[in-house]
């Protein structure tokens, strides 16, 4: 029995805008597999495919649906060699991968990842993969969990003496006015006086533009904005490792990292939006306990684990 | 204590001069150019300016409105929303979705007026980017705007929601080219105290008072200061 998921497969031309991934980036070439229907997160690794797409990620409407495979039809009838999509149905043995085989960290990088690839284990009661090693997973996803992202910075050969590390952090990798103004700001610093180390959850046109003025760009490849255990130690972790003496937050990237540059005493900026006004101080003293008693908590579950 | 954004002012410093290529490229020659740059999405009210639309091409027919900058997926019903208004109001033929444009100093070489609709705009940098490359600006007399814009010395104010006073002051920068002159030089001098290095210089003086100097006055709080989105607090 055929799962009921419609794929197509597209080798792109140059320029062909393959948008979400990330927004707003252009590549010169790229082989997606296009889902009307697949849950948000569905794991390429399952399927072996570079990248897997819905309708919206490609800026066309989801109700669009398998009408998708239409237009795909059509392209293909105008013998564009450049342009030839190939349309099927997924079947279990397109299963490439047994669920128990993809790497933990890979499921609990993204929650939603993790409930879509549980869904598709699901919707096929002859789908043959084995469920019970997913199953056998949930302590390790539940470990993974509390465990921080690696850390992969600095090698702080770069910083020039006297120069003060800053850790900036924006959780919107797109690219607007507000993401230009940050950008700029970053890339107008007097390297002698501060050197900024920019943290971003994935890649994207802000990390492009950064990247291309000289700017120690990280990419961590998730979303570190949300206020979870895993976040706050990536964080304290991060700051550890770069030094950094002052964090500059661009919008929501802020608490997590909020608690852990408290509980270091690294000074915090923030830019939020004009409507919000300040920060209240009711919210600066649940950051202050936050960080007090919830940071030595987490450094003992860490070594117990 | 205020830290406006900074925004590279050479880069729109020439970009009139550029007008005739870029309306000849984009099949503008002759025609009024009505520019407004920012995402597709509800916050923008880019359906404000589709309903001041009729009144303004009432008095030039030939006017050309382009809506600069993309749609997220998640707007997409939004995009549609507007394209439904536009057909309503009969402005079709005059609207112009250019998409996003990283080389934002072409749409404002070949704007006759830059208009922004955003309801509480934290800033509005590409009023300043407009301003600096001499665009007479039209902005809601609200949020950041209100900041940047002195009404009839380098821009103009209406009241948001008002579609028939945004109707009138774009027809009185197209109407008036001493008007629209006079903005424009206004415009320019205000946009120079937006320079890059001057934010920049502030920002890192911040920086300088906050690992050096101490307490930090104002919000009372020992580790934090709060820089208002593009702008700052109090």
């Amino acid at each position: 029995m055929s799962c009921p998921i419609p794929v197509g497969r597209f080798s792109g031309v140059p320029h062909w805008p393959v948008l979400g991934v990330p927004r707003g980036h252009v590549k010169e070439r790229a082989e997606v597999t296009i889902c009307s229907v697949v849950p948000a997160g569905v794991l390429p690794e399952l399927f072996q495919a570079a990248a897997i797409l819905r309708c919206h990620d490609l800026g066309l409407p989801d109700e669009l649906g398998n009408e998708i495979f239409g237009v795909m039809a059509k392209a293909n009838s105008l013998g564009d060699p450049a342009m030839r999509f190939e349309t099927r149905n997924l079947s279990p043995s397109d299963l490439k991968l047994d669920v128990s085989a993809i790497p933990v960290s890979l499921l609990v990088s993204d929650p939603g990842a993790v409930k879509a690839a549980e869904t598709l284990v699901e919707s096929d009661d002859e789908l043959t993969t084995d469920i019970r090693a997913a199953q056998r997973m949930k302590p390790l996803l539940v470990r993974e969990r509390y465990t921080a992202a690696r850390v992969r910075i600095p090698v702080q050969a770069n910083i020039l003496p006297g120069s003060v590390p800053v850790l900036f952090a924006a959780a919107q990798v797109g690219y607007s006015g507000a993401e230009e103004s940050f950008a700029l700001s970053i890339i107008g610093l007097d390297p002698c006086r501060y050197y900024p180390i920019v943290v971003l959850p994935h890649r994207g046109a802000l990390a492009d533009r950064l990247r291309a003025a000289g700017v120690h760009v990280e990419i961590v490849q998730e979303d570190f904005a949300k206020m979870t255990l895993r976040n706050i130690r990536y964080f304290d972790a991060l700051l550890e490792a770069s030094g950094a003496r002052l964090v500059h937050t661009n919008g929501n990237a802020g608490f997590p990292l909020a608690v852990a540059a408290h509980y270091r005493g690294v000074r915090w900026f923030t830019i939020r939006a004009y409507s919000t006004g300040r920060v209240r101080r009711k919210c600066w003293r649940s950051l202050r306990a936050t960080s007090r008693f919830l940071m030595p908590s987490l450094r003992t579950f860490a070594e117990a684990t | 204590m205020r830290i406006y954004n900074g925004v590279e002012l050479d880069r729109f410093a020439d970009a009139k001069s550029q007008q005739p290529i870029f309306r000849g490229l984009l099949g503008l020659a002759g025609k009024p150019v009505i520019s407004m740059i920012a995402r597709i999405c509800e916050q923008k009210r880019q359906e404000e300016l589709i309903r001041a639309l009729p009144l303004v091409l009432a008095k030039h027919p030939d006017a050309v409105t382009l809506i600069v900058g993309e749609t997220d997926g998640a707007d997409m019903a939004y995009h549609k929303r507007l394209l439904a208004l536009i057909d309503d109001f009969g402005v079709r033929g005059s609207v112009v979705f250019h998409g996003f444009e990283r080389r934002i100093e072409r749409i404002h070489a070949v704007s006759d007026a830059l208009v922004l609709c955003t309801y509480n705009e934290p800033f509005g940098r590409c009023l300043i980017e407009a301003m600096a490359a001499g665009v007479p600006v039209i902005a809601p007399n609200q949020g950041g705007p209100t900041e940047i814009v002195t009404s009839g010395v380098n821009g103009i104010l209406y009241t948001p929601g008002d579609e028939r006073e945004l109707a009138n002051c774009i027809t009185a920068v197209l109407d008036d080219p001493a008007l629209a002159r006079r903005l424009s030089c206004g415009a320019k001098a205000r946009a120079s105290a937006f320079s890059l290095a001057s934010h920049t210089a502030t920002l890192m003086d911040l920086y300088d008072e906050v690992l050096y100097g101490g307490r930090i006055e104002g919000a009372g709080l020992p580790v934090c200061r709060m820089l208002r989105k593009e702008g700052t607090t109090k």
